[in-house]
């Protein structure tokens, strides 16, 4: 009897074991490596109109904080660092100088050198592209990067959000549309997702691509859609209703991997993939953000604001914690380049390149 | 056909005013009213612009507010042109929006709004711009004036005829009335204002051109909206916004072909009102 149970007790130990290898080898995920940040270099900054003498070979980086505008290069020297109320457009390519108060904006480069003139009262840069907000909130105006005027577009009202790729923009309206701009400035498509009581746009992501546009709309309930390009028309990739009831812009983006779509909710950063199939959350609670994938790795770096308060964020997609750090109170910059991270505020720069160990 | 037309929409737009006089309050106080529909504010003003002096903004009727943005700009970098946004979904499919508010100042914690709740503050904004009031109808996806919804503002003074101009069709330029014109197809180009209760020229009611007694063009500043990226303007005409404005604020009326003789033209304004001024140009045509 006992050599009976002496047995049994073997035999569920080596169940267990076997359970537990088979644990291991059948569904185990790899690891994550160890991510540390190493900081590579900060500067204090301070208005300087004059080019850094001997430009480095590398591209110059935009830079915006606060009143403050201007360009810097990756090994941390700066090209120069303007002021102005309430800043400037900014962009890699170039700049929009609003010292005419009330006239012409005059569109430059980071060198300083002047592209155009141009009409426009309200410039803004969005995906690296100039437009301009026009006609009381319900109309944008695209420009080409020599500072013409290529199309305007009226929406039927206000917008409430806005995003562009390469080769679409996509406005939402305060009355829940979203319609869709191609290149030449013609109506790519109007979709209003619907499903909700009282109908409202709150957030739009655009891949870089502009094959997927995905959208937060709507007041109970609220709803994740995404579009997908088929053929010349946009069509429900996929869709999910949401907990949330916000009634003020939310943030959403389409990661340049043309897969995985980004959005804020209440307990974190929503995850999900543009077929559908990917529905995670990262614990991270952010008012705002903004992403950025280095594909070389696999890595995704978000700089999560909320409040005065903002970190960086570096994960596997889909929702795999990787690290974060957080960042001074005040930072207002914050832009990826591969794996290395810029941050700044109004008065200082950083570097952090992330490595894994 | 556009004469049946233009009585429908007047038709609509008394029967209109008339189911909802007084359903709406002013969010502003009507004597900050600045600008009215149609006023030439960086484009033609799609609502109502009050001065920019510090007071409360409120809800024009009861609703749901459904959006409000503080911040200079949307996420994808869109600048909220006048300042902070609210909006009201109301139950009449009217939706209300207020643009300009003082940042920081918008009462966005409110979710159910009552007629007169207060949703912010008003500011200076940019270009000295104040607090824009737009009344859109969700169902038919346009911008209403909101003179039409809204209790009527007291109003004894007639619009101001400031000039009328005649410019060719076939190159925009200008023809000298001081002497005889050549027979051809011309723009009635007109510059004419409503002063509004805080003094500032704004925009007529009505508009109408006649030549030699005849209606030829008639403008009633009743509805915008938009239809393939494109802005048009009242609701028995439907003009493009591009053709209708003039880059310095005037409206142009036209083509009409202008034959040999003498040739009156008549430009007729009202305000919201019913205030009413005539002002008629005889032009020599060779």
């Amino acid at each position: 009897m006992s050599d009976g149970k002496g047995r049994r007790a073997v035999l569920a130990v080596l169940v267990s074991v076997v359970v537990i290898l088979l644990y291991f080898f059948v569904f185990a995920e790899p690891l994550s490596p160890e991510l540390s940040a190493v900081p590579r270099w900060k500067t204090d900054i301070d208005v300087l109109q004059a080019a850094a003498a001997s430009a480095p070979a590398a591209e110059p980086i935009a830079f915006s904080a606060g009143d403050r505008f201007g360009y810097f290069y990756p090994d941390g020297r700066l090209s120069f660092i303007a002021e102005a109320a309430g800043g400037a457009p900014v962009s890699d390519a170039s700049y929009v100088s609003l010292e005419a108060a009330g006239g012409d904006r005059v569109l430059k480069r980071p060198d300083g050198a002047t592209i155009a003139s141009i009409e426009s009262r309200f410039p803004f840069y969005s995906g690296g592209r100039l437009f301009s907000a026009e006609k009381d909130g319900s109309g944008v105006a695209a420009y080409d990067s020599a500072g013409r005027a290529m199309w305007e577009y009226a929406f039927p009202c206000q917008l409430s959000a806005f995003s562009a790729g390469d080769g679409l923009v996509v406005g939402g309206t305060v009355d829940g549309w979203l319609e869709g701009v191609s290149l030449d400035g013609r109506r790519a498509f109007s979709f209003a997702p619907g499903g909700s009581r009282l109908p409202v746009v709150l957030g739009i992501g655009v891949s870089r691509s502009g094959d997927w546009v995905a959208s937060v709309s709507g007041v109970d309930k609220q709803r994740l859609v995404v579009l997908g390009r088929g053929g010349v028309d946009y069509r429900v990739a996929s869709h999910r209703y949401l907990d949330t009831d916000y009634r003020e812009p939310v943030r959403v983006v389409v990661l340049d991997d043309d897969k995985h779509v980004l959005y804020r909710r209440s307990d974190g950063i929503g995850v999900w993939s543009v077929d559908g199939s990917v529905d995670e959350v990262l614990p991270v609670k952010a008012d705002d953000f903004d992403v950025a994938l280095d594909g070389s790795k696999g890595i995704a770096y978000l700089v999560a604001r909320r409040g005065r308060k903002s970190e960086i964020v570096a994960f596997r997609l889909p929702a795999t914690l990787l690290g974060r750090i957080a960042l001074p109170d005040y930072s207002e910059y914050a832009r990826f380049s591969g794996s290395s991270a810029f941050v700044g505020g109004k008065t200082w720069l950083a570097r952090l390149d992330f490595m894994e160990e | 056909m556009r004469r049946i037309r233009i009585r429908v929409v007047a038709g609509l737009v008394i029967a209109l005013s008339a189911l909802s006089a007084f359903a709406f309050e002013w969010p502003a106080d009507a004597g900050r009213f600045r600008f009215g529909f149609g006023a030439p504010r960086g484009g033609f003003l799609r609502g109502v612009e009050f001065g920019s002096a510090d007071g409360l903004v409120t809800a024009a009727d009861d609703g749901e507010l459904t959006f409000s943005a503080q911040g200079p700009r949307l996420p994808g970098g869109y600048p909220l042109v006048a300042g902070s946004l609210v909006v009201v979904a109301h139950a009449s499919s009217m939706t209300t929006v207020y643009a300009g508010l003082k940042p920081g100042s918008v009462s966005s914690y409110l979710k159910n709004v009552r007629k007169g709740d207060v949703l912010g503050r008003s500011s200076e904004a940019k270009d000295a711009r104040g607090v824009s009031f737009y009344t859109f109808d969700a169902k038919e996806r346009r911008f209403i004036n909101p003179m039409i919804v809204m209790p009527s503002v007291s109003d004894d003074k007639p619009p101001v005829i400031r000039s009328m101009a005649l410019s060719l069709e076939a190159d925009g330029s200008y023809a000298d009335q001081s002497k005889p014109i050549r027979q051809g197809s011309y723009y009635v180009v007109v510059d004419a204002y409503d002063l509004s209760p805080s003094g500032s020229q704004s925009s007529p009611f009505d508009l109408r051109v006649l030549i030699d007694g005849s209606e030829r063009g008639r403008m009633v500043y009743d509805a915008a909206w938009a239809a393939d990226g494109r802005a048009t303007l009242f609701g028995g005409v439907g003009v493009e916004e591009g053709a209708y404005l003039v880059a310095d604020g005037r409206v142009r009326f036209g083509p009409f072909s202008l034959s040999r003789g003498r040739v009156l033209v008549t430009v007729a304004a009202s305000d919201y009102a019913s205030n009413r001024r005539e002002q008629t140009y005889s032009i020599s045509v060779q």
